[in-house]
């Protein structure tokens, strides 16, 4: 979670991670100039049909996440998070909230 | 739709966007389409609406007060303030604001749609801008009287919203379903049962024409699709860091 989240992309141990990264970010903070560097990054070391992909996934889910928040819905006990991500949870949205949000 | 994309994009991808797009204009179930269409400008205005981002700035929401950018009176105002906070700062909601929202006289399936028209917008308008092409244009209107059918049996019951319990939906939802339960691994139906599906998958289901759409287009096209050129690892690699940026809790 911290390397997804990190200011600067990071190895995460994914093939073109590092540049699939800056890609989504540049994407999320919607600057034109950096959206185009870092998609040919990507392209130069995937090809387009990855970076397509990787855009739409970023756009899916920059939809369902204002569905999700949105609605307030509760995470399935199916897909409960691990200790070690429901710690990360409560220190980023507060015990209350993520006790609220556990189905 | 997406001809001047600087990069090749799948029929698919170009498909969902046509699709979300057409329809977002048209009459939904408690919105005419005039209404959806200004939906759709709140959703770009929010973008570079003052109050979004001073509000976005501060360490509560609720500190800052004014009024949003792009209001033109073809929309309640607290309608604006839904679709605003929707766009632009999703991962801070909480119950109770959504509680002031139906007290500000906003119904729950008024809500839903504008969630629903909210997320669609945001994908379409994602993928155009990640591809490199220009945003389109919104829709002119399409005439016609909202339905203002609820589906039986919703309530409250993994959501704040009201939601209709798996087997209470309508039946092309349960075929929607059906079919993308056939996507999952099968450790993954292990896990969930013979007729489960995600909360959030069920969130717009008080609208299910909504629903329907999101789930049959973006998440079909975008993220659910076997000709995606992506591992599971990369794809969950977008999804985490998208949602991580947006803090969004789900």
């Amino acid at each position: 979670m911290a390397a997804v989240g990190a200011d600067e992309p990071a190895d995460v141990g994914v093939q073109h991670g590092r540049e699939i990264l800056g890609f989504v970010r540049a994407v999320l903070r919607a600057e034109p100039r950096a959206i185009g560097e870092a998609r040919d990054d990507l392209v130069r070391v995937a090809g387009e049909a990855v970076a397509a992909d990787v855009a739409g996934v970023c756009a899916h889910f920059n939809g369902i996440n204002r569905v999700a928040d949105g609605t307030g819905v509760k995470v399935n006990d199916f897909i409960t998070p691990s200790d070690e991500l429901q710690e990360f949870l409560r220190a980023r949205h507060g015990a209350d909230r993520v006790a609220a949000r556990l189905e | 739709m997406l001809d001047d994309s600087r990069i090749v994009v799948r029929a698919a991808q170009r498909d969902a966007c046509q699709g979300m797009w057409d329809r977002l204009a048209r009459p939904g179930t408690w919105w005419d389409g005039s209404e959806r269409a200004s939906l759709v400008r709140a959703v770009r205005a929010a973008r570079s609406c003052d109050l979004c981002a001073r509000r976005k700035a501060a360490l509560s929401p609720r500190s800052v007060s004014g009024a949003h950018d792009g209001m033109d009176g073809s929309l309640p105002a607290i309608a604006v303030e839904a679709v605003h906070r929707l766009a632009t700062d999703s991962g801070r909601l909480t119950e109770d604001w959504y509680g002031e929202l139906l007290d500000g006289g906003l119904v729950p399936a008024q809500y839903v749609e504008i969630v629903g028209v909210v997320a669609m917008a945001t994908v379409t308008d994602t993928f155009h801008r990640a591809v490199g092409a220009a945003p389109p244009r919104i829709p002119d209107p399409v005439p016609g009287v909202p339905s203002r059918v609820e589906p039986d049996g919703a309530r409250v019951l993994s959501a704040w919203v009201p939601t209709v319990p798996f087997d209470r939906l309508p039946p092309e939802l349960v075929a929607l379903f059906g079919s993308i339960r056939s996507t999952l691994p099968a450790r993954e139906l292990e896990k969930r049962g013979p007729s489960r599906v995600g909360n959030v998958m069920l969130a717009l289901s008080l609208v299910p024409a909504e629903q329907h759409a999101f789930s049959s287009l973006s998440s079909a096209a975008f993220y659910r699709s076997t000709e995606l050129a992506l591992t599971d690892d990369q794809r969950e690699l977008v999804a985490s860091a998208t949602s991580a940026y947006n803090d969004c809790f789900y």
